[in-house]
């Protein structure tokens, strides 16, 4: 706990289980500033469903973060103890006390101990959990808080047009889909074109925000409803070469899409593709322990008119798993700081998935709990798209 | 993300990049870069040996620059990626429409030829 004068070295007294380390503050003065009218003091972060929360600190009210009450802020997070560390704001300042916890409190990234400053925009770390400490304008907040919400219903927009995992037939679909916190402008899908051809796509429009989901739902409805005038669906590279003409990046706010885009006949079970600026989408085959790259190299969509685009065929085998995924998927800087790259990612596919075992109802579901485990604390900086068809 | 531009022989513009292309990078450098490669009537060449990542919004910068020097009948060239940044270049295909090359003797060659 905080101990009322500001000055004290006493320590907070463990109540956690784990290992403590006992290390005393440095004795030092704590400069208490003026508070300024209509400022207001938050600790920011992003709850399990990736929305992002905000609590507002009060003057003299501690708040305890933990994995239970009676913290007021609980994160069911395996590395927060039950109770880990306070926090208690004087005037205009936020300081933070480590509660004996067994990983740590962290600010900035130096370990911290007793009544230790939380500067204003200065990161907070428990556990995974990282909370950022803002002050700011209550009107100012307003304003970002209605863009926030903007995003979120852009969000929640390109999600309602996202097709159903497909269950039954001889080729089975589930996916797993999860915005990052700016939102960016992943689209994919897959549909039949008749009794005998099932469509696969995604694409993937540069950078984030509002106006890449538009962009990224413009593509994903000329797809969906196979809306390009002259164009045969079955063809990836007429499919390619139409979109390249009608998304030029010059009438489209500078923006490009990359995109993989597949048609496989399901009595053969060959499969038309073509990929512009993506990587390959891969797959799985029983008994066979290298992945299998279906790719093409083509230009990035948009960038420039009339463009050819090359497609290739492969052949499939019942069992086979295909894997369509975003770079969101691999372009994670990992807890020790490392930028990944697609071959750190590609062992994961094609593991032995359990329900049971692993939590998740899906493998595409249970890929993404791997590389948010993996990946540093906070929502991940790209959308999560990842696509498993299964040939039974 | 930072930046630094010199004269390659024969006059052609050298931008060297340092950093991490991606969002934030381009955002901190993309008005500096668009008015040192576009603020002048050169041919010039983007030395990328000292970037760390390339993401999608440093790809956009590129061919939006590339494009505008083709307009006024300019060249640019890339060179010098380091591995996992011509692994980029390579899967979006950028070679297809700028020079991709190996090291700044070339990229100066390719210029003044």
């Amino acid at each position: 706990m905080i101990p009322p004068e500001p000055d004290s070295t006493r320590f907070a007294p463990p109540e956690d289980d784990g290992e403590r380390t006992m290390i005393r503050a440095p004795r030092s003065r704590i400069t208490v500033a003026a508070p300024r009218e209509g400022w207001v003091h938050y600790l920011v972060y992003t709850d399990e469903s990736g929305a992002v929360q905000r609590h507002r600190l009060r003057p003299n009210e501690p708040v305890r973060i933990g994995r239970r009450a009676p913290a007021e802020l609980v994160f069911k997070d395996g590395e927060v103890s039950g109770l880990h560390c306070e926090l208690m704001l004087r005037a205009d300042e936020l300081l933070v006390s480590d509660r004996g916890s067994t990983n740590g409190t962290f600010v900035d990234g130096k370990r911290v101990y007793a009544h230790e400053p939380v500067p204003h925009g200065g990161v907070l770390q428990v556990g995974k959990q990282i909370l950022k400490h803002e002050f700011r304008d209550e009107h100012e907040l307003a304003q970002s808080q209605e863009l926030d919400r903007d995003l979120a219903r852009a969000s929640h927009y390109v999600q309602s047009l996202l097709p159903q995992p497909l269950t039954r037939g001889p080729v089975q679909v589930q996916w797993h889909y999860q915005p990052s916190a700016r939102v960016g402008g992943d689209a994919f899908g897959y549909h039949h074109l008749d009794e005998h051809h099932l469509v696969l796509y995604l694409a993937d429009v540069s950078g984030h925000g509002v106006g890449a989901a538009m962009h990224g739902v413009a593509v994903f409805n000329a797809l969906r409803q196979q809306s390009l005038v002259g164009v045969d669906f079955a063809d990836p590279s007429q499919v390619l070469s139409k979109l390249n003409d009608q998304f030029p990046m010059d009438s489209h706010g500078g923006m490009f899409f990359t995109i993989w885009y597949g048609v496989l006949d399901l009595r053969t079970l060959v499969i038309d593709f073509a990929a512009a600026g993506q990587h390959p989408a891969y797959v799985s085959r029983p008994g066979q322990p290298a992945l299998l790259p279906l790719v093409t190299r083509n230009l990035v969509i948009g960038a420039m008119p009339g463009m050819p685009f090359t497609a290739s065929r492969a052949q499939l085998l019942r069992g086979d798993r295909l894997y369509l995924f975003s770079d969101g998927v691999f372009e994670i800087v990992t807890r020790d700081g490392r930028t990944w790259q697609i071959d750190d990612f590609l062992p994961m596919m094609g593991q032995p998935h359990d329900p049971a075992i692993h939590g998740a109802a899906t493998e595409a579901e249970h890929l993404y709990r791997m590389v948010r485990g993996l990946a540093r604390p906070g929502p991940l900086d790209d959308d999560f798209s990842m696509v498993v068809a299964q040939i039974v | 993300m930072d930046m630094s531009v010199e004269e390659l022989a024969g006059g052609a513009l050298c931008v060297a990049l340092q950093g991490r292309l991606d969002t934030v990078g381009v955002d901190q450098v993309e008005a500096k870069f668009k008015d040192a490669v576009l603020g002048t009537d050169r041919d010039a060449a983007i030395d990328l040996g000292a970037v760390s990542f390339l993401a999608s919004m440093g790809v956009r910068l590129i061919i939006a620059t590339a494009r505008a020097q083709k307009a006024r009948g300019r060249l640019l060239v890339l060179f010098g990626a380091k591995a996992q940044v011509q692994s980029t270049l390579q899967m979006v295909a950028l070679d297809q429409i700028i020079p991709v090359l190996p090291d700044r003797e070339q990229a100066t060659a390719r210029l003044a030829g």
